[in-house]
This record gives structure tokens, C-alpha cells and sequence, in this order.
């Protein structure tokens, strides 16, 4: 049998002949767990209000609004990877863009569950939609919110659509390789009729890269919309043009350490070691290296400005550098960027386990960063008289652990029933290397 | 070995235009429904302790409207009336009727009758009747021609547009002063309202411009 | 329950099968089974329908359908509308009516207006109209609102601790009538508080005439000794009565002139009177004060000196030195210096000048003061003695407790007040009264003394009966009922004349006792204007019997702390602490909460270790108390302080609220603190206080200079130009920081109070707060207080944020919140450089009581779970006026308008009103060169300034 062939089976018979299923059982109740706990906290917060967190005057953002940042940011990668590198040909991301296209949509949706469960009217979320109604009343375009409610919406649609019709080919060549009847008709109805024709073939390309196209600027765009969410605030530590950058790089940065996590994991758990080859991490390696050194450049700019926009701005700067968060800011710089320092050796890169530790630290370190934008420039602001501290609270936690919950359900069920790797891309690319 | 018959594709192209066509008429559905009079309650007409017919008492009698809602001339809410009101007249005529018996009764007990509300708004909306009326606005602009109503119903949707709506532009609702009370309107045209509306505009300084926001009706 | 249950069912049934048209009457008449049909067809909706469980599922399913995108299917729920049987006469549902009348607290009248909708109270304003009162109102005035409304208000006399009819208190008290009739009053004692009312006193001669034997005794939980004083100075009973009004240089030796209690009022107006004309270039307005612990006096001076309460006398000493009146005990430099400056200005301004010593402190020093005043002229213009209203004068509480003591007292009647929680520890009140054999209790609530009383008898509110009282300056006020008590209560006046089986009405004998000097018309306009015209006392020829020489105890301070007992300025001495409007009431120093604390000086803080809330016992005598630690910068360094009025036993409100410091009061001598070790979290509304180099608050040297000019800032947007174009003007150099602007707003703007864990977690609701601030040394810094509104900045930071148009600019220059459009992103409260927003957490409304919800003003939207709201200038009453004027074709009148605040304001500190208008008192003021923006660098264009304080009292050098 040909290398093709061997690459298109093994990743299309995973869902069938699952390689790991008791692994993927406890993993899979463990998320279930954590769903439900999801669930418990939003119920406890319908029924008595968004006053069993910890929020506060001044603190009336919380966890909602940094863990709505930092999901979205995870998102990113997703899209970069598949999005970008696939326009610029690189033909190495086929081994990673299906699961990390997954894992930016279900960060997207963990994202999105935010910024309305921490409304204080929830139902009435979609009057930041323009619609028509009988109160002759519109969205207000000036606010970054009404395009926060855009930029979510608009980038779920791209990322399914685009995730979507990727795997599409995979899906045939599942459905044709499926013995079970139920496997048959499962993956036959979703893909569509595809019967790999030259036609399908052309459209499919056409369509893709479209989508691709479309994608792309979203990146972009979507976290330089959510930066507005704080740089349109006249709250010193927020009002800064350096914010769209800045939380563009960030999303990146997290979205990169997410995606080596997950890569490395699925690597151990499915035995993709000769498709994830190590020269896939050691790629990921470097793009972690990269956007986390960009993201320092950040930080330092930041400062920078700091210090020549006046006295306020730089009041906010010592106190995150040494005020009641200062735990947050170092946090950051630690998690963010220590670790981080090993990458710059080729032998450390080619690590699985410390790919993983990196990813795993950065992670934590973005979160860290998210709560430090927020907070500390929140609970000591303009006047001294309004000053006031921010204690996270019990239903804080869970509802964050249980977004953790929903990730994980979402992405495992992905794992056991959809190809995880674009097998044809693969394949294509071995080819071309054979003939190349 | 073919799973789907290639009838299977048209199901596919049918599910996809149902589902756009979902898309477009749910949104469509919603606005039909919020405009229907089930949702603005239009027509419907409240299971009132006492059928009093305002067809009877200003059609046929032609008491004017300010007898039984006194204040609305002066008050934000023009108030239903005592019961003694209903009773200066019934004290002496209908003095056995049946259908008054819960009016009597009020009288004797000293229970308020419990009318069901028709023209309701919500309580965050404060509605002041005096200075309509003192703009001009007739009675029927917003309650509807009574004269034709045997039990009382909601003559207008009263939401946030209808309310708009003349807010923006008052001309057409403003008549004459001394009129706001005549159940039926003087039979002019919309342009003699506008015209005339448009004169009292000047004459009082009405600025639709400032009529329409917010604090106006909501604090 | 089930009723409503059944209704709720009804409702759900109905509009699930949708509204029905009647074809024909004869539909109608089927109605009644019909809902019959449906009570037996849905029985289990009428079960569901009930309780909290019930209201907590329906919030989850409103949620969970809301986000399934349903929620537009929401349909206006059927209303019912129950008019009047009978109309009332000059009732016009909808409109409000006012009523002048008069509170009373600890004897001294407090002139109101009461604005009634619908037979209802919903606001309180002091009555200008009465001379004793130029305006504006105190918190516990705008509070004793809620005190009507009170749900632990007790509403049916209770014998034995068990509720029973008036019918047996009435049989109860003819055989007692009965008792006394033969024995002449062997062995009946009155016990009542501090009494005003000339128709009371009345009653009480009446009573003591009737029966020779039984004594009347009066206390006052605060301690006065101002009276004996008065009494040995002149030879005759007088009540004393200062004119701030007039003294342009005033001298308070540990006396709160100016803090909360029943004189607050007058001496506020009479201050800010003085102010303003220093303002306006007539004369000075100097006010040193020395006191052991800041007080908003002492914040309030020019000239203010930490001392410890025992060096008082020596210090008066000096100052009377100076003035060649008596010899002066040995001082420190400071002491030296300040007793200079003070008796320089009293000089500098003879016969404009007072000298005042804190009522608790001994006769001597009180006579010493009075002897100054007369020195200097000032006897008759600022400090004046009034001829003693009343002939029967009462006798002490120590007396009663000897004799009870002793067994001699065979019946107490409790007349108002709780002696048994507020009488100091060394009195032994509380044994004592344990031994009387027939006790009664009159009172609001079933309290520590009611619970312990045979028989205790609810008392009614000031707002619901007849009485009358004397302002501060002796003009009878007229308390007239603003509502028809709707408890089993009954008043002073009625109790009293039921027990000398008096028939005639509380009214009758409120105008019996003015019968004589006044026909009906005069009374008529009596009741309309709130008091009876030329009832105040004639002066006294104050000419001193005693000579002026003064034994006063050369009270050296021995090192060691020392203790200051003082009532508190939120629950004074515990008759608020059922009040929730004052028990969130920031205190104007500490911005506490919710309890009371153990005051310390910094430098003690520091030499002990302690830190806000470190629980320590407190030591005098063979007393003590323990609560938690609040550090005080300028207070004296060996000084200890604790307010009265916390640690309550009863009250679903008060009890376990704070510790309760009456054990302590009186005590002599060293206190100890011992530190337990624990910590207690207290509940403040501001952690920071230090102004550092932030001008919030600014300060000019003379009333003659001004601010430097703020250089103009650039802006991508015009000025807001309207007509009006409303805006405020807070002139700081006026503000006292007594907290009635936060009371009167609190109760025109349905503001929930939200509990002490609320406020802890930073969530208290108040729209309008007063920060306090100091600069300068912890021992002695600069204490500034600071009323901060919403802004309605013309570039409003929260409007852009707000993504739903909730947060939007009303054409005349109001920053508007809409509620009802409000979905709670918070973004405009994030966004706000002020933070004067207020968000709804919880639910803090819903689960109101109904009394709770009966003194919510009709015309403010209450607020819902998970809105934001904030300050609005008082919207509705713009509205009316606009309404008004529009109705009569004219513009609004300056001055027609007036905010909550404003009208609270007893020194006319905040001034509201059209600005576009160059000639309405708020343009005067911001044209005054001492106007400023707060945070002019957020450049929001604020439409509420300050005018900068004003460092010294007098123009001159």
C-alpha cells in the first residue's frame, strides 16, 4: 500500500477504531464534570444576579471580561495557522490546521458565552443588535461593544464555514472507508456528496482559499476591535494606541501555546508521531519564540509610553509594578517569558514535553496579563475618594473552569468522531514531495 | 455500495433553502407578531366588573369626559371616578339594575370597584395627561372615538413607536384647545390638522427635536 | 397567599389561551364559573404559585427562555385600577400635597414640610417658613421618614411580652387611676426624655397636680450639664440659645457645633449664613475649635487644635487669662499659641464674638464661657438666655434610681425613649428598674425597656398624630399628622390624658393649650405656615448672681489614655438603630457603616501596632467593651473614642449591629486597650483618603482671592449650547459634611440600602456620596469634605461606551440614564472618571416590605436586578417644572427647580439651576473666582464645579 494510502487511513479509521478510547473516556468525563459545573454557575447566576461574583464600583469588570479576552485570544491561533500560513503555501501547517481550526472555534465559543453571562439582563443580550422593533430604537455605534458583538458573531461564521470546508474531502474518504452503516451515513451526510471529482476539486480550491482570504483580516481585526473595549476607556492603563497591536501579538502568542499543547497531546494520544513530526514542533517552537518576544516588545512599549503620558498613566505603572496586583504583573513577565527563553535552543524546541511546559506556562501567563490590564487599572483609577479592591469569588472561579468544561467537551468529541488531521493535505504534500 | 440515492442531493439544496428561508422569515414572524394587536393588545376589550358603555354615556348622553376624569386637566393621570360619581347619577336612574349591583355595593361597603386597566403603560413611562391636553392633543388620538365602543377597549398600540411617532411629529395630533374632549374629531383633513397643528407649534414653541428623547417619558 | 396564587394562575392561564372578545353580555356572566372552571382545571399552577421558591424558578426560566431568544413573547401583564369610593376633599390623585408640621428630637422641635401622594409621606423638607429653621434639613429629619414606615415598628401593645387590645391597657390604667386617685400618686414615677412640647408639659403639671405624690423625672441619653450651669450662673432655669448668624469669630472648646443632634439644624444655618456673608465681603467668619477627636466642626475651622478632653479647662483658662478674666492653668507652647490666636479674634471681634464649651463638660467651664461672652459683649447678640418656658421642672434620673433602688417606687411609666439600653453603666438604671413592681413602656418599638416592662404601649410616630414644640430660638412649631396611623398607636398626649381620663382628642388638647391667644383663623394659619407667630420667650436680664471667681480642678493629664463617650453621628444614641437609611449612612470622618468603632490617634495606632479593625478591648473603671480599631488622623494622641448607640438587642435592623459603649459612659480616669488578637471587617464606603499632590479639593487663602486660571484645553467637540442648560454649583468652603444631602436624596430617588457585606464588597448605592480627604500631618492634617454627584459631563465618557443607547445627553444638558433600555455591560461605570454610578447587583428592591415600599416616591423609576443607574439631577422634579411652566407659557424660574440635595443642604451649599442664564444663583456662582472642575485633565466638561475652599475666616492681612 502506498504512503498515501497508509496517511489517509490512519487518520480517517481514528474515529472508528478509536486508538486510545479509555484515555479518551476518563478525559471525557472529567470535561463532562467541569460542563457541569458550568452549568450550576450560570443557574445560580440567573437566579440571583451578577452580584455573586466579585465585581464592584470600581471594579465592575471582572473575570468576565478578562477571561472573554483571553479565550478569544487562544482563538487566533487557530485561524493564523490554517488561515494564513495556507495563502502563504506553507505546506507543514497541514499536519496541525484541523485541530487547531477546531480549537479556535470552540475558544470562540467559550468567548462568546462571556460577554453576555455577564450582563446584568442577559436576555436582553440582543437588543446590541441592529434590528428592527417597535421601539424605534438602534444599537450605539459609537460603542466598542456594539462591534464586539460584530466581530464575535462575524468571526464564529468564518471559522466554522472555514473549518467546515476543510474537512470536508476528509469526511468522503471517512465515509468511503467506513465498514459500520451508522460511521456510513454519519460522515456521508456531512460531506456532502463529495466524490473528489476534478469539479469538486476546483470549487473546493476556489471556495477555501476564499475563506482563507476572508479569514485572515479577522484575525486582525476582531482583537484590535476587542482592544477598544479598553483604549476607548479614559482610564489610565487602558487609553493607549498601542492596545490593537499589542492584543493582536498577545492572541497570538496565547493561541500558539494552546495549539503546541494540544499538538503534543494528541501527538502521545493518537500516535501521530510520523505525520506530527518533530519538525512540526519545533516549527510551533519557533513561532511561540517569535510572537512572545513580539509580545515583550508589547509590554516594554507600553512602559515606554507610560513614561511620557504623564503623571496618572504613570501612577498606574508603579502600581502594577508594586501596588496590591503587582502578583498579576510579574506573574505575567514570569510565566510569559521565562520559560519561553529555552526555545531558543533547537534541541529544547524538538521536545515534546517541554513544548508542552512552555505552552502550558504561557498559557497561565496570558490569562495573568488579561486580569493585570484590567484590574489594576480598574481599582485605582481618577479619584482617590473612589478607589477600591477586587476579590475573586467562588462562582468567579467555577464559571471559569466550567468555560474550561465546555472547551474540553466540545474539542474531545471532536477528537474521538472527526478526522483530526487533513489527511488529503497530507497526502497531497507528500506527493508533491515524491514528484516535486 | 451507495448509501444516498441521488435524490439525497435535493433533499440536501431543500434543507439549505429552508434553512435560509428560516433565517429571513423568523425575524419577519417575530416583527409581524410584536406589531399584531394579540402583542399590542389593540381591540381587545377587559372582563370589567360593570359593561359601562362610554358608546352610551358620551354617545347617547354626551357627557363630556371631563366629568367622571376630573383631573385630567390638571393632573398627570386623568384618574377613574369615585364610585359617588357613578352614584350621583344611579342614585336616581337604573337605581335596581342588575349590572350595577357591584357599584352599589361599593357605595355601601366602601370597597373600591376593581376596574381592569385598558389604556396601560409600563410603570417605568411617566405619561403626564395635563399637558397634552393643554397642547391640544384630543382624548381620541390616543384612547380612540369612544362613542363607538360598548365596552372599553385599547384603541392604539401603545408602544414606544406610537408614542414616537407623534413625538417627532406632534403637528397632525395637535388640534384646538378648547376642543381635546370631542369623541369624534371636527372632520378636517390631514392637511388642515397639519396646518393648524403647525400654527400651534409656533405659537407654543414645540420642538419635535427635543420631544423625542428619553428623559421626556423615562427617569 | 393562596388568593394571589390563584390570580398568578388565572393570569398564566389567560394569556396562554390568549384574550377573548365579547360577542355578547351574556359571555360576561359565564365569567365567574368560568374562573371557577379554570381554579379546578390548573390546581397545580395555583400550588406552584406561591413563595420564594416560585419567584427564584421564574428568574431561572426568564433567563434560560431569554437566552433561547423567546423573550420577545412577553405580553404586559393585566393591571387592575381601584379608584377612590369617595374622593377626599382637595385630593387630586397623581399630585402631591404638602403639610407644614414638626419632628421633635431630644425636645427640640424640628420644622418640616411633608409632601403626602395619596395620603402617603414620601418626603420631608425643613419648614423655612418657621424661624427657627432658614432651609435645608439634617439627616435624621430626612430619615424620620422611614422611621414612620419602620416594619419593627411595634403596632399592638404587648403585656408580658404577648401582644393584647388597647381595651385591656385602658382597664389597666383606670385601676391605676383608681390606685393613685386614693393614694395621692404614692409611689408613681414618670420617666420621659427631654420634653418640648408645651401641651405635654402641660399634661404633666395637670398629672402631678392630680396626684401631689407621684414625681416626674427626665433624662437625656447625652450628657448636658449645661443647664445646672446656666442655673448657678444666673441664679434662675434659662435656655441657652447661640447666634452663629452673627458671630463673625467663634471659639468651640470640644463643643460640636455643628454635628448631628437636635440644635444641628439651627447652627448650620446660622453658619452658613455667616459664611456667605463672609463670602460676600461682610465681616469674618472665624470658627477655632480644640477637641480631642475631629468632629465636622473642627474639620469646618480655620483654627483647629488636637487636645485632650481634660485640658480643656485649663485651656479656657488661657483664653479667659487673656481677657483679663481669671488666672490661667500652666499650658504647652501649642496650647499657649492657639489660646493667643483665640482670644485675639474674640477681642478683635467683641460683641460679634462666642465662646461655646461642649455641653458634657462641668459647670465651672460653662460658667467661665459665659463670663467670656459677657467680657466681651456678646450676651444678648450671639449667646442669648431665654425665660424658662415652663414653670414644672423635672427631676433627675439618679434620683429615680436611689429611690427605686430603695424600693419606693411602686409604679414606672416610661414615657418615649429606652432607658434601660441608654442610661450609662454607672447609673445602674437597668437593676434598678428590675425591682419596680408595675412597670409600663410607651414607645416606638418593643425595645430593651418594653421587652422588659410589664406593659408595653405603642407609640405613635411624630408624622401621624397632634403635638406641638419649640424651635431652637423658642417659636412654638405645630405637629399636625401627615397620615392616619394605620398601627394599633397611640400619642404621648393620648396616653397620658387616657390615664387622667382626659376624653378630649390629641387635637383638642394641642389647641386647648394655644386656645387662649388664638382664635380659629389664627390657628388655621398656624397650622398652615408650622408655627404660632410670637410664642418665642422673652429674654432674661442675664446679669450673673455668682461673682466670676471659678474653681476650676486644675486638671493636669497624668500620662495614660483617656476616654470620649460620644453619641453617633449616624444613629445618635441608638434611637435611629432601626433606621437603615442612617445605618449606611457613611459617618462623616470614618465613612463607616453599619457599626461603631474604637477610635485611636495615629501615633497610638503605631505605638500599640494597630491596624483598621483589630478587635481590642477597651478598659475603664470596672467596665469594658470590646470592637474593632479605626485609626483617626487629628485626633489627640492619648484619646480614645467610641460612639453610643450600636449593640442593640432587639431589631431585625439593629441588633448585632457594632458594640454597645453605654457601659463606658461616665467612667473616670485611665482606660486600658488590650489587644484580642481577632479582627472584624467594618464596613467603609472610601480606603483612601489622603489627597497627596491630586488637587480634588482646593483651597484659597482669603474669601478675596481666586483659583489661576485653567488654561484652555483643546476639544474635537463644541460646547452643548441649550436653553435651559441645566447645571450645580457646590461651594466646598460651605460644605460641612453632615450627610443631609445624601439622606434627602436617598429618599427622593428610592435608593436601596444594600447591608453591610454589600458596602464591605464596595456596592453601596448612594447616587450622591461626600468624600473626605486630608492633606498635611496625621496629627493635625486638613480635613476637606468633598459632595460628589454625577457630573453630567458634556463629554460624557459613559454615553459613548454604552452599546444599547441606554446612557444618552438630553438636549438640556442632562446626562441621562434610562433604566427600562439599561441590559448591565457596566461599560459606562468603567469608563466613568468619577464613579458615580451605581449598579444592581442583586435584586435589592423586589423583596422590600410593603411598609418599605409604601415611602417610595411614585415619581423614580425602581430600579430592577442588573441596571446601572445613577445621580439625575432629580429628573422628575425638572420635569414638573417644565411641565408647569409650559402649561403657563413661560420659562422656568430660577430657582424652581431644586435637587433633593439642594433643598437638604442646611448651609445652601449646592446650588442648581440654568446656566445659559448669566443672572440664576448657579451662573453667579460659577463666575466666582474660587469655581473649579474636578479632574480637569479627564477635560469631560463637567456640568457640576466646586468652589475651592477658603483657607482663613477673615479678609484683613
Amino acid at each position: 500500500m502506498t504512503r498515501e494510502a497508509q496517511v489517509t487511513r490512519e487518520v480517517v479509521r481514528i474515529p472508528e477504531r478509536f486508538p486510545a478510547a479509555r484515555e479518551w473516556r476518563w478525559m471525557f468525563a472529567f470535561a463532562l464534570a467541569l460542563l457541569a459545573l458550568f452549568f450550576v454557575s450560570v443557574g445560580v447566576l440567573f437566579v440571583r444576579g451578577p452580584g455573586i461574583w466579585g465585581n464592584n464600583i470600581p471594579v465592575d469588570w471582572g473575570f468576565p471580561i478578562s477571561n472573554y479576552v483571553w479565550w478569544l485570544g487562544i482563538g487566533h491561533a487557530g485561524t493564523l495557522i490554517s488561515a494564513m500560513l495556507l495563502l502563504l503555501g506553507q505546506e507543514w501547517r497541514n499536519a496541525l490546521n484541523r485541530f487547531a481550526e477546531a480549537m479556535t472555534l470552540f475558544a470562540v465559543v467559550c468567548a462568546g458565552l462571556y460577554p453576555i453571562l455577564h450582563l446584568g439582563r442577559p436576555w436582553r443580550f440582543y437588543w446590541m443588535a441592529p434590528y428592527p422593533n417597535t421601539m424605534d430604537v438602534w444599537p450605539q455605534f459609537k460603542s466598542p461593544l456594539t462591534w464586539d458583538f460584530f466581530a464575535v458573531l462575524t468571526y464564529l461564521i468564518v471559522s466554522v464555514l472555514f473549518w467546515y470546508i476543510g474537512i470536508i474531502p476528509d469526511l468522503a474518504s471517512a465515509r468511503d472507508r467506513a465498514k459500520k452503516r451508522r460511521w456510513q451515513v454519519f460522515f456521508g451526510l456531512f460531506a456532502l456528496g463529495w466524490r473528489g471529482s476534478a469539479r469538486h476539486w476546483a470549487r473546493w480550491q476556489t471556495s477555501y482559499r476564499l475563506t482563507a482570504a476572508i479569514a485572515v483580516p479577522l484575525v486582525v481585526s476582531v482583537h484590535s476591535e476587542i482592544s477598544m473595549l479598553f483604549a476607548a476607556g479614559p482610564i489610565p492603563g487602558w487609553n493607549s494606541t498601542v492596545f490593537p497591536p499589542y492584543f493582536v501579538l498577545g492572541a497570538a502568542f496565547s493561541g500558539f501555546a494552546v495549539v503546541s499543547m494540544l499538538t503534543v497531546w494528541l501527538r502521545a494520544m493518537l500516535g501521530l508521531k510520523d505525520l506530527v513530526q518533530v519538525r512540526h514542533l519545533e516549527l510551533l517552537g519557533l513561532l511561540l519564540l517569535v510572537t512572545g518576544l513580539m509580545t515583550a516588545y508589547g509590554y516594554v512599549a507600553e512602559v515606554f509610553n507610560a513614561a511620557y503620558a504623564g503623571k496618572r498613566e504613570l501612577t498606574t505603572l508603579q502600581d502594577r509594578l508594586f501596588g496590591a496586583y503587582a502578583w498579576s504583573f510579574w506573574g505575567a513577565i514570569l510565566f510569559n517569558f521565562a520559560p519561553l527563553q529555552l526555545m531558543w535552543w533547537k534541541r529544547w524546541r524538538r521536545h515534546p514535553l517541554v513544548l508542552f511546559g512552555v505552552g502550558l506556562s504561557v498559557t497561565i501567563g496570558m490569562w495573568l496579563e488579561r486580569y493585570m490590564l484590567l484590574v489594576t487599572s480598574l481599582y485605582r483609577d481618577w479619584l482617590g475618594s473612589s478607589f477600591g479592591y477586587f476579590h475573586a469569588t467562588f462562582w468567579d472561579w467555577s464559571l471559569f473552569a466550567g468555560t474550561i468544561g465546555v472547551f474540553l467537551t466540545l474539542f474531545l468529541l471532536f477528537v474521538r468522531f472527526l478526522p483530526v488531521i487533513s489527511a488529503f493535505e497530507v497526502t497531497k504534500s507528500i506527493d508533491e514531495e515524491a514528484h516535486g | 455500495m451507495q448509501i444516498f440515492p441521488p435524490a439525497a442531493d435535493t433533499a440536501v439544496r431543500f434543507a439549505v433553502l429552508v434553512l435560509v428561508i428560516a433565517m429571513v422569515g423568523l425575524p419577519l414572524g417575530a416583527w409581524e407578531y410584536l406589531q399584531s394587536t394579540y402583542e399590542t393588545q389593540v381591540g381587545w376589550v377587559q372582563d370589567q366588573p360593570v359593561p359601562f358603555s362610554h358608546a352610551h354615556h358620551v354617545g347617547d348622553d354626551g357627557i363630556d369626559c371631563r366629568y367622571c376624569h376630573t383631573s385630567v386637566e390638571t393632573s398627570a393621570r386623568a384618574n377613574l371616578p369615585p364610585t359617588h360619581v357613578c352614584m350621583t347619577c344611579h342614585s336616581q336612574i337604573w337605581t335596581g339594575a342588575p349590572v350595577l349591583e357591584p357599584v352599589r355595593l361599593s357605595m355601601a361597603t366602601g370597597e373600591p370597584i376593581r376596574w381592569r386597566r385598558v389604556a396601560q403603560l409600563p410603570d417605568y413611562v411617566y405619561f403626564n395627561h395635563s399637558i397634552h391636553i393643554d397642547r391640544g392633543v384630543a382624548c381620541r388620538e390616543c384612547h380612540g372615538d369612544v362613542t363607538d365602543m360598548p365596552l372599553m377597549r385599547r384603541a392604539k398600540p401603545f408602544t414606544m413607536q406610537f408614542c414616537l411617532d407623534c413625538h417627532r411629529d406632534p403637528a397632525p395630533a395637535l388640534g384646538p384647545r378648547e376642543l381635546v374632549t370631542h369623541p369624534q374629531g371636527l372632520g378636517w383633513t390631514e392637511a388642515q390638522k397639519r396646518a393648524h397643528g403647525e400654527r400651534v407649534m409656533r405659537k407654543l414653541g414645540i420642538k419635535p427635536d427635543e420631544l423625542d428623547n428619553c428623559g421626556v417619558c423615562h427617569r | 397567599m393562596s388568593e394571589g396564587a390563584l390570580n398568578d394562575a388565572l393570569v398564566a392561564v389567560r394569556s396562554a389561551k390568549g384574550r377573548r372578545y365579547w360577542r355578547s353580555l351574556d359571555e360576561l356572566v359565564d365569567r365567574a364559573d368560568f374562573r371557577h372552571r379554570l381554579k379546578e382545571e390548573f390546581p397545580a399552577l395555583a400550588r406552584a404559585a406561591s413563595g420564594l421558591n416560585r419567584r427564584d424558578l421564574l428568574k431561572c426560566l426568564g433567563g434560560t427562555i431569554a437566552l433561547a431568544g423567546l423573550d420577545g413573547c412577553e405580553r404586559a401583564p393585566d393591571e387592575e385600577a381601584l379608584p377612590y369610593v369617595v374622593q377626599p376633599e382637595g385630593e387630586v390623585p397623581g399630585e402631591a400635597r404638602h403639610y407644614a408640621s414638626a419632628l421633635e428630637l431630644d425636645g427640640v422641635a424640628q420644622p418640616i414640610v411633608g409632601e403626602t401622594r395619596a395620603a402617603r409621606p414620601i418626603k420631608l423638607e425643613g419648614n423655612a417658613a418657621h424661624p427657627s429653621c432658614s432651609g435645608g434639613s439634617t439627616p435624621f429629619m430626612q430619615a424620620a421618614l422611614l422611621e414612620l414606615y419602620d416594619p419593627d415598628r411595634s403596632g399592638a401593645p404587648l403585656y408580658m411580652g404577648r401582644p393584647t387590645e388597647w381595651a385591656r391597657v385602658d382597664r389597666e390604667l383606670a385601676q391605676l387611676r383608681m390606685r393613685l386617685d386614693t393614694t395621692g400618686g404614692e409611689g408613681f414615677r414618670l420617666l420621659t426624655g427631654p420634653v418640648g412640647s408645651p401641651t405635654l408639659l402641660g399634661q404633666i403639671e395637670a398629672l402631678v397636680g392630680r396626684w401631689p405624690q407621684a414625681r416626674w423625672h427626665s433624662w437625656s441619653p447625652v450628657t448636658d450639664r449645661r443647664a445646672e450651669a446656666i442655673e448657678s450662673w444666673l441664679g434662675m432655669p434659662a435656655k441657652r440659645v447661640i447666634h452663629l448668624a452673627d458671630a463673625e469669630a467663634v471659639v468651640a472648646l470640644d463643643d460640636d457645633l455643628l454635628g448631628a443632634g437636635p440644635e444641628q439644624l439651627w447652627h448650620a444655618n446660622g453658619w452658613g449664613e455667616r459664611r456667605r456673608a463672609y463670602q460676600a465681603g461682610e465681616g469674618a467668619a472665624l470658627l477655632l475649635v480644640a477637641e480631642p477627636s475631629p468632629t465636622i466642626t473642627g474639620v469646618t475651622a480655620g483654627d483647629r487644635l488636637p487636645v485632650a478632653e481634660a485640658r480643656i479647662g485649663a485651656l479656657l483658662s488661657g483664653v479667659a487669662a487673656r481677657l483679663e478674666i481669671t488666672r490661667s492653668f500652666p499650658l504647652n507652647a501649642e496650647e499657649e499659641a492657639w489660646a493667643d490666636r483665640a482670644a485675639e479674634k474674640l477681642r478683635n471681634h467683641a460683641g460679634r464674638s462666642l465662646v461655646s464649651v461642649g455641653a458634657h463638660h462641668a459647670p465651672e467651664l460653662h460658667k467661665l464661657a459665659f463670663a467670656i461672652n459677657e467680657k466681651l459683649g456678646n450676651l444678648g447678640k450671639t449667646e442669648r438666655f431665654l425665660q424658662p418656658a415652663d414653670a414644672l421642672r423635672p427631676e433627675p434620673l439618679q434620683a429615680l434610681v436611689e429611690e427605686m433602688r430603695a424600693g419606693e417606687v411602686a409604679t414606672l411609666f416610661v414615657l418615649g425613649g429606652n432607658p434601660v439600653y441608654a442610661t450609662a453603666g454607672c447609673t445602674g438604671f437597668a437593676e434598678a428598674f428590675a425591682r419596680v413592681p408595675l412597670r409600663f413602656h410607651a414607645g416606638l418599638h418593643a425595645d430593651e425597656t418594653g421587652s422588659r416592662s410589664h406593659w408595653h404601649l405603642p407609640l405613635a410616630h411624630h408624622l401621624e398624630c397632634w403635638s406641638d414644640g419649640r424651635g431652637m430660638e423658642g417659636t412654638v412649631a405645630v405637629t399636625q399628622p401627615l397620615v392616619r396611623p394605620w398601627l394599633a398607636v397611640r400619642s404621648r398626649h393620648r396616653l397620658l390624658a387616657d390615664l387622667m381620663e382626659d376624653r378630649r382628642s390629641d387635637r383638642e388638647l394641642v389647641r386647648a393649650t394655644w386656645s387662649d391667644q388664638h382664635d380659629d383663623t389664627a390657628w388655621e394659619q398656624a397650622l398652615l405656615v408650622g408655627h404660632i407667630p410670637k410664642t418665642a420667650p422673652a429674654p432674661v436680664a442675664s446679669t450673673p448672681t455668682t461673682s466670676t471667681s471659678f474653681a476650676l480642678s486644675a486638671s493636669e493629664p497624668e500620662r495614660g489614655l483617656r476616654l470620649a463617650v460620644r453619641p453617633d453621628p449616624s444613629v445618635w444614641d441608638g434611637s435611629f438603630a432601626s433606621n437603615p437609611w442612617l445605618q449606611e449612612l457613611p459617618k462623616p470622618l470614618t465613612k463607616l457603616t453599619w457599626g461603631n468603632a474604637v477610635h485611636v490617634s495615629p501615633a497610638l495606632a503605631a505605638e500599640r501596632g494597630l491596624a483598621n479593625g483589630d478587635l481590642v478591648r477597651v478598659r475603664a473603671g470596672i467596665r469594658s467593651i470590646t470592637g474593632p480599631i479605626w485609626v483617626l488622623p487629628g485626633q489627640e494622641a492619648d484619646t480614645v473614642l467610641v460612639h453610643l448607640g450600636y449593640g442593640r438587642e432587639l431589631g431585625r435592623v439593629s441588633q448585632g449591629v457594632g458594640f454597645n459603649a453605654y457601659p463606658l459612659l461616665g467612667e473616670k480616669g485611665e482606660v486600658f486597650l488590650d489587644v484580642l488578637g481577632g479582627r472584624e471587617e467594618l464596613a467603609t464606603t472610601q480606603h483612601h483618603f489622603e489627597m497627596e499632590e491630586d488637587e480634588y479639593v482646593r483651597f484659597v487663602e482669603t474669601a478675596a482671592k481666586a483659583l489661576p486660571p485653567e488654561p484652555p484645553k483643546a476639544n474635537f467637540y463644541p460646547p452643548l449650547k441649550s436653553e435651559p442648560a441645566w447645571g450645580m454649583a457646590i461651594d466646598l468652603d460651605l460644605c460641612i459634611g453632615c450627610n443631609a444631602c445624601i439622606t434627602g436624596c436617598v429618599a427622593e430617588n428610592n435608593i436601596p440600602m444594600v447591608g453591610k457585606e454589600e458596602v464591605a464588597k464596595g456596592r453601596e448605592m448612594h447616587w450622591l456620596r461626600v468624600d473626605r480627604y486630608y492633606e498635611g500631618s496625621p496629627e493635625n492634617p486638613t480635613h476637606a469634605f468633598q459632595p460628589v454627584p454625577c457630573m453630567h459631563c458634556e463629554d460624557a465618557p459613559c454615553e459613548m461606551g454604552c452599546p444599547v443607547n441606554a446612557a444618552v445627553h438630553s438636549p438640556d444638558g442632562l446626562n441621562l440614564q434610562v433604566y427600562n433600555r439599561c441590559i448591565g455591560t457596566r461599560t459606562c461605570s468603567s469608563y466613568c472618571p468619577y464613579k458615580v454610578r451605581r449598579f444592581n447587583w442583586f435584586d435589592y428592591t423586589g423583596e422590600d416590605a410593603p411598609e418599605m415600599k409604601a415611602v417610595r416616591n411614585p415619581e423614580v423609576t425602581v430600579r430592577s436586578r442588573g441596571v446601572m443607574e445613577k445621580c439625575t439631577y432629580c429628573i422628575q422634579r425638572i420635569s414638573k417644572a417644565r411641565i408647569e411652566a409650559k402649561k403657563e407659557n413661560r420659562p422656568i424660574r430660577d430657582g424652581e427647580v431644586q435637587t433633593a440635595c439642594q433643598s437638604a443642604c442646611p448651609t445652601q451649599a449646592i446650588v442648581f439651576g440654568d446656566q445659559s442664564d448669566l443672572d440664576t444663583a448657579v451662573s453667579r456662582r460659577k463666575a466666582s473666582g474660587r469655581d473649579y472642575d474636578l479632574l480637569p485633565e479627564a477635560n469631560t466638561r463637567p456640568r457640576t464645579t466646586y468652589q475651592a475652599r477658603i483657607r482663613k475666616g477673615e479678609t484683613s492681612e
